[in-house]
């Protein structure tokens, strides 16, 4: 019966895919196109919608139930994977939507349910494992060790110069090291990423395999005590007559006399943008051990 | 009346009257010349002179002035300085020649005796050190390889030798030297880099003291570079000889040492 409850309550509302991200005013309308809908309409057994609306990037949904009414121990779990079989899920984790379940009992709060965007995900936001690539053939000596995504399948780099790369469903995270010129210490590359010629120069050997490229945003960030270049670039490739447009994350860090690149790459849709968290979270546990010994 | 003219070499003096020649400090090879000669002739070549000729005794040859042998004792006279000092100052002159040249010739051989004992020293070293030297299983040629690349990086492009020999021998359980990390003996030779290395010490040193010393080692060999001496001055930098005492050096600190030697370098 539960479960009958929850099914009606996804039927009564399925947004559609969109193609932009949603602005907080654009859910808030939604919340009361839906809250039109749903007021007062009943369920069956008792249970009755109350109403939705909005708070910031999250839509909450409120029931009344009869007294007798009882959660199920897994009921998170069952609206969940409801919501990926109906499809909103993926809606909500593209659009970064959080939603939250209220049911009632008379006045009364009995019963809240929160759900993250991410935690509607068919992707695994929880990293697992360290690898590491120290004495790997293509690593070129650099001892450096990351987390994997559960459930990504760690592969062996093709191409030269890359050692790694991280793949799940079409999507990849590559780890390429390649060498400098000579040896920088940390502040020696703090310096020269300040200067406008040497940041445009690391992105042009990326942007270099797009056509059109244009770059989204770029920052200096530091990963794991060494100075990294941030950005986001855009733009064209071609595979096979077909020219599909791509977008790519990447992070150049600058280890001694090493140069690596963490690149990671998709179609330029709102899934990417999604995804862009959980490459991030795996930049973020990069460690170089060699500096601690 | 005849007026007659002399000459020292340099000098020209007159006119005189026969009479005033005689009295004048001439010898029997003084140039004379006249009004009716042609060219300065010397005074025994001139008939008329004969007289003053005879009444002049002839050359005698001053035994001690070598390089005045052809000079006569009457020209000696006639110069400025007293004889008797010309002949202190030879002989004194010759002493000190004599003098310098012994020292010298004793501080020459005992510097080759020094040296030959130096090298024998050294030959007897080298022997041990490669009697006992065996092959490492770790990689010394990506050391070779990054201290060419960044010598390149810095404008510096010395000769590449085609054989390279770095290897671990015992060097802590050597007699009589400080190298207790390692030594070079490919100095001064552009064709060959050969290093040694203390396998304890390799086992024990992070990988910044790794890097220092196999820098240290290569500007030794590459560069023929010295050790630096022991002082504050000095502490950091990649030819400060006490390697063990950079425990808590970092990567950065020898790639900025590493930076700051091959400036120093390029500028030379």
């Amino acid at each position: 019966m539960k479960l009958n409850i929850l099914l009606v309550i996804i039927n009564f509302y399925s947004i559609q895919l969109f193609s932009q991200i949603l602005t907080t005013s654009d859910i808030r309308q939604i919340a009361i196109e839906v809250n039109n809908e749903i007021k007062g309409v009943n369920f069956g057994n008792g249970i009755k919608a109350k109403g939705c609306f909005s708070f910031g990037r999250k839509l909450i949904y409120q029931y009344n139930v009869p007294q007798s009414w009882e959660p199920s121990v897994n009921i998170k779990k069952e609206i969940i994977s409801n919501m990926k079989i109906a499809g909103p899920a993926k809606t909500y984790f593209l659009q970064n939507i959080d939603v939250d379940y209220h049911y009632y009992k008379g006045n009364s709060l009995f019963k809240k349910i929160s759900i993250k965007s991410l935690e509607f995900s068919n992707y695994n936001f929880q990293l697992g494992e360290y690898i590491s690539i120290n004495n790997h053939i293509k690593a070129k000596e650099v001892n450096m060790k990351l987390k994997v995504p559960d459930g990504w399948e760690v592969k062996e780099g093709d191409r030269p110069n890359v050692v790694k790369k991280l793949v799940y469903d079409g999507s990849t995270y590559l780890i390429l090291i390649k060498e400098n010129a000579t040896f920088f210490s940390r502040n020696q590359i703090k310096k020269m990423l300040n200067e406008k010629d040497f940041a445009s120069e690391s992105v042009q050997e990326i942007s270099s395999l797009l056509s059109n490229p244009v770059i989204v945003n770029q920052s200096i960030v530091t990963i794991d005590t060494y100075p990294a270049f941030q950005f986001k670039i855009k733009g064209n490739v071609e595979r096979t007559g077909i020219k599909i447009s791509v977008i790519m994350k990447c992070w150049i860090v600058f280890y001694e006399d090493k140069i690596i690149f963490l690149q990671s790459m998709g179609n330029d849709n709102l899934e990417f943008r999604a995804l862009e968290q959980l490459y991030t979270l795996i930049t973020n546990s990069v460690i170089f051990p060699d500096q601690y010994n | 009346m005849i007026k007659y003219f002399y000459t020292d070499g340099n000098a020209k003096f007159g006119p005189f009257t026969k009479e005033e020649l005689k009295m004048q400090k001439i010898t029997r090879d003084t140039k004379i010349w006249y009004y009716g000669i042609e060219k300065w002739t010397e005074l025994s070549n001139i008939k008329e002179l004969n007289d003053i000729f005879t009444s002049i005794p002839p050359n005698i040859t001053n035994p001690y002035l070598n390089n005045n042998k052809d000079k006569s004792i009457d020209s000696l006279i006639h110069q400025k300085t007293p004889l008797i000092k010309v002949n202190t100052n030879s002989i004194s002159k010759s002493n000190i020649k004599k003098w310098a040249i012994g020292i010298l010739s004793v501080l020459t051989i005992s510097i080759v005796v020094h040296k030959l004992i130096k090298y024998q020293s050294k030959i007897k070293l080298y022997n041990i050190i490669v009697a006992d030297s065996y092959e490492s299983d770790d990689n010394f040629e990506v050391y070779v390889d990054k201290f060419y690349r960044d010598l390149e990086f810095h404008g510096i492009f010395p000769k590449k030798p085609k054989k390279t020999i770095i290897k671990f021998s015992k060097l802590d359980q050597l007699d009589n030297t400080t190298h207790i990390h390692g030594v070079c003996f490919g100095s001064n030779d552009d064709d060959i880099i050969e290093i040694y290395l203390n396998p304890s010490t390799w086992k024990q040193f992070n990988k910044p003291m790794r890097h220092y010393l196999m820098y240290h080692e290569l500007a030794h060999d590459i560069l023929n570079l010295d050790d630096l001496p022991v002082n504050q001055m000095n502490e950091g930098k990649i030819m400060f000889p006490e390697l063990s005492h950079y425990e808590n050096k970092k990567m950065d600190d020898f790639i900025e040492s590493s930076h700051a030697l091959f400036i120093e370098q390029s500028l030379k």
